[in-house]
């Protein structure tokens, strides 16, 4: 396999991911506008949300005792 | 050898239809006129074809642009009433395959060439391709649209009240 | 100069309302003129339509269309009251479907007699009318470049590399244009990857007229529209507008080229 084919599958594939990718936030969005419940597909969540443990202390609330 | 030449023309006119259908759907060109232009472009297209043939005198492309759209504003004007359309809505997606685009960008593509090469002979070739280009280019264009709009003058009353 | 007899004459057409009416006749046209140009017409066509409603709706008028702008100048019979109405040019995308039913509601306003608000209606109908259906424009352009690969002595297997490489560069220009990118930047992009992808008859070798794929894969680029609309204004003496809409095209022209340049010079081919 040459360095243009190489090239020319890395172009195609690139298109083909951005293709696929549009198509399934369209969808999400249209779920979101009907009114059904849905995730995004890419989300930054916090470090509690993903780590959290039952009894951990929470930051907010503890401060607020005081 | 002759039915040959019936057979090129007539795909000639095929696929300058489609083609003319298509790009004219980027400009929202209504439905209704699809069929027309279909027609006009074909056959305006088929003419030129016709005209730069060898065997029918080889006439060079923009005196054969031009009147191929000549041919192109003439049915134009005579259809656009039938499809309540102003005479530009038929004819412009008629004259769009006879747009010289290889033309335009090779005239950029020249240009490019002539910054990327110093030395005077290459320099001097693609400087040559980019006037030659860009000659052929806006000629052409210009002889289709004055081609086109000379019938919009000679029916003025048609032409200007197609949509009435 | 402002004589007493002016004043009292100015203070009179206040009174009366005639200014108010005289107002939106002025706005009406402006923004009719700016829709009008903005769809793509030609500015013989602005003249023409705008000078008809204006004469069905019984005041006299002038126009000055700018490449970003259109004026209107209206004035009532004995040229006592005069109102300017300037509106930034719609930017609404060629039309032709638009343009058809414009140029139709300017003939309706004169042969039907319809009165100012009437025709504003419909207007602001036709403001709000849909374009042609993406998937629609999509398949269709492809559907033409590929005809156009074969017009250009293309074989059958060219055509096939066309028609996906349009498919793609077309709705990559879409995506761009939904998201509200730079409309150069657009023609780029969707050059460069039409380009890139129809280089693929060459890099496989696959079929016998690889570089015509090449070369016609970016045509449905061409603003031919733009081109053919700028020597019509030329041909009527707007020259201001014909060397505006040249510029405009001749751009989009430089950047699709670009783009094709640099998908060329990816795989190492020579464009010229």
């Amino acid at each position: 396999m040459s360095n243009s084919m190489i090239t020319w599958c890395i172009i195609a594939g690139v298109l083909l991911c951005a293709f696929i990718f549009r198509a399934v936030e369209r969808y999400y969005t249209e779920c979101h506008r009907r009114g059904h419940k849905s995730k995004p597909l890419f989300e930054i969540g916090m470090e509690e949300e993903i780590l959290f443990i039952p009894g951990d202390v929470d930051d907010e609330e503890y401060f607020e005792d005081l | 050898m002759l039915s040959d030449v019936f057979i090129n023309i007539f795909e000639d006119g095929l696929f300058s239809a489609i083609a003319a259908i298509g790009f004219s759907s980027i400009s929202n060109t209504p439905r209704r006129a699809y069929l027309a232009c279909a027609l006009i472009a074909a056959s305006g297209h088929a003419i030129r074809y016709v005209l730069t043939l060898p065997e029918f005198g080889g006439m060079h492309i923009i005196l054969a642009g031009t009147v191929a759209s000549f041919a192109i504003g003439v049915f134009a004007v005579l259809l656009a009433p039938r499809i309540k359309c102003p005479a530009e809505v038929c004819f412009f997606p008629a004259l769009l395959p006879m747009i010289p685009g290889m033309y335009a960008y090779r005239t950029i593509e020249a240009l490019v060439s002539c910054l990327f090469h110093t030395r005077e002979e290459i320099f001097g070739h693609y400087f040559y391709l980019l006037a030659y280009n860009g000659l052929t280019c806006s000629f052409i264009i210009l002889g289709m649209v004055i081609g086109a709009t000379i019938p919009i003058y000679l029916f003025k009353k048609l032409s200007f009240s197609a949509t009435r | 100069m402002l004589t007493m007899k002016n004043i009292l004459r100015i203070c009179k057409f206040e009174e009366a309302g005639e200014n108010t009416v005289l107002q939106q006749t002025s706005a009406f046209l402006a923004e009719y003129a700016s829709l009008l140009w903005g769809c793509g017409a030609t500015s013989i066509r602005i003249e023409k339509n705008t000078g008809r409603i204006a004469k069905a709706l019984g005041v006299n008028f002038d126009i000055c269309i700018m490449p970003a702008h259109v004026e209107v100048s209206v004035w009532d019979t004995d040229r006592t009251c005069a109102v300017v109405a300037l509106r930034k040019t719609a930017s609404c995308g060629i039309s032709f479907n638009l343009n058809a039913a414009l140029s139709s509601l300017s003939w309706e306003v004169e042969d039907n007699q319809l009165d100012l608000s009437t025709a504003l209606k419909r207007f602001e109908r036709l403001r709000e009318s849909k374009p042609t259906g993406k998937l629609e424009t999509l398949v269709l352009t492809s559907f033409a470049n590929a005809a156009f690969c074969r017009l250009f002595g293309g074989d059958f297997v060219a055509m096939l590399i066309v028609f996906v490489s349009t498919l793609a560069g077309y709705k990559i220009k879409q995506i761009m244009l939904e998201d509200r990118c730079d409309v150069r930047l657009a023609f780029l992009c969707a050059s460069f990857f039409s380009a890139a992808l129809s280089a693929g008859g060459d890099v496989f070798n696959i079929g016998a007229t690889p570089e015509i794929a090449i070369g016609t894969s970016v045509l449905y680029l061409v603003p031919g529209v733009l081109y053919i609309n700028s020597v019509s204004d030329m041909i009527y003496g707007h020259y201001l507008c014909a060397f505006s809409r040249f510029m405009d095209a001749a751009i989009l022209t430089v950047c699709l080229s670009v783009g094709l340049c640099a998908g060329m010079m990816l795989f190492g081919l020579k464009w010229l």
